[in-house]
């Protein structure tokens, strides 16, 4: 075969590569397709790992995985609302976590729905413990504060040795919310001048305004 | 005639569908100084000025409803406040007042303002929050006069809506 024939049989016709082309262009289009089902399922996979490694250290959560259906973009507390509802367990007062920690608590139940008010919030109120002093206080959330992604631990004994970085946690007491769910790091310490009592900035591990997903703790 | 006011009527309902969407929506519709506005308080006040009493107060009945939903999910102090200032907006334009566009300007910004107040009051004050004062002018200002300066273009769109289909 000479070199000009050989040319040509190895040469495709116009034709033959926009065809293939259109085919390489759809087989990309459906790759793409499963690299984000790939990233989105490694994503859900991730954190249901981590779901898994806070119900081995509390053993007695009964964790619901769910995702935000719903955010409420006029609530001044970055409430959500979640696609799980009493149809799954959920009933009002169940805590609701995230793998950075505790988010909020459910405050209204629709059969396959819920509301969530956050940590945020001055309607939350959460007993809570310094894990380094074991000093007592009540997690509540401040208007003066959401807008920064931190809330306040109140009601904390004047001899407190909080300081900047210690982990806040529940403290388990008055049976709402479990044992020992994160809440976040002290950040400063500020004085109350309504009833001059000192109160710590506490600033969740997790970005409350970006939830895209949580667990509720099913009692 | 009538056909045409069903038109009106149904152009009002696509309004309040895509508002209740831009205000629902996170990131759609930037905030400015703070907060957003809440749309579909000026549209139910637009259309009241145009509409007779009963429509306009089902429709301040059902932009407050919608509201409700955007703020705590639970039906109640914007399907409540929206009615009456619907029908009391109506009526005034139906018996007292000339459909000029100061008049319903400031008539809408003077209702708005009252009706945020009176939330900021029941839901902020009456609850004892601290700071709140602060956070009211923080947020609850900028809200009330963007809410109020979203009165404008519903009012010239539904202004001329009614004028081609209703009258």
């Amino acid at each position: 075969m000479t070199a000009s024939a050989t040319a040509s049989a190895d040469t495709l016709s116009y034709d033959e590569l926009k065809a293939e082309n259109e085919k390489l262009k759809s087989e990309n289009a459906k790759l793409r397709e499963q690299l984000v089902e790939y990233y989105e399922t490694k994503e859900e996979n991730q954190r249901l790992w981590e779901y898994y490694d806070i119900k081995k250290e509390n053993p007695s959560l009964n964790l619901l995985p769910a995702n935000v259906i719903k955010r409420d973009t006029n609530d001044d507390f970055y409430s959500f609302t979640l696609d799980c509802g009493s149809v799954s367990g959920v009933s009002v007062n169940d805590a609701v976590i995230t793998e950075n920690g505790l988010v909020g608590w459910v405050c209204e139940v629709d059969y396959t729905s819920c509301k969530v008010k956050t940590v945020l919030s001055p309607d939350t109120k959460v007993a809570a413990v310094d894990m380094a002093t074991s000093d007592s206080g009540i997690v509540s959330g401040s208007v003066s504060l959401c807008d920064e992604n931190r809330t306040r631990l109140m009601n904390i004994s004047s001899s407190h040795k909080i300081k900047a970085g210690d982990i806040i946690v529940s403290s388990g007491t008055g049976g709402v919310y479990p044992k020992n769910l994160v809440i976040g790091e002290v950040k400063e310490l500020k004085f109350n001048s309504y009833d001059t009592t000192t109160y710590a900035v506490v600033e969740p591990y997790e970005d409350i305004a970006t939830i895209t997903a949580a667990a509720v703790v099913i009692s | 005639m009538r056909n045409s006011r069903v038109v009106f009527y149904a152009a009002v309902g696509l309004q309040i569908l895509i508002l209740y969407v831009i205000q629902g929506t996170p990131n759609l519709f930037p905030e400015i100084f703070g907060s957003k506005p809440l749309f579909l308080l000026p549209l139910a006040l637009s259309v009241a000025v145009f509409a007779d009493e009963t429509p306009s107060t089902i429709i301040g009945a059902v932009c407050g409803a919608f509201t409700d939903l955007g703020f705590s999910g639970s039906i109640g102090f914007f399907a409540i406040s929206m009615t009456v200032a619907s029908f009391l907006i109506s009526y005034a334009f139906r018996n007292r007042l000339l459909q000029r566009f100061i008049t319903a300007f400031l008539l809408s910004a003077l209702v708005i303002a009252v009706v945020v107040c009176l939330y900021f009051l029941v839901f902020f004050v009456f609850k004892e929050i601290e700071d709140c004062g602060v956070y009211f002018v923080n947020h609850y200002i900028s809200r009330i006069v963007i809410t109020s300066l979203m009165f404008v273009p519903l009012w010239f769109l539904n202004g001329f809506l009614h004028r081609n289909l209703c009258d």
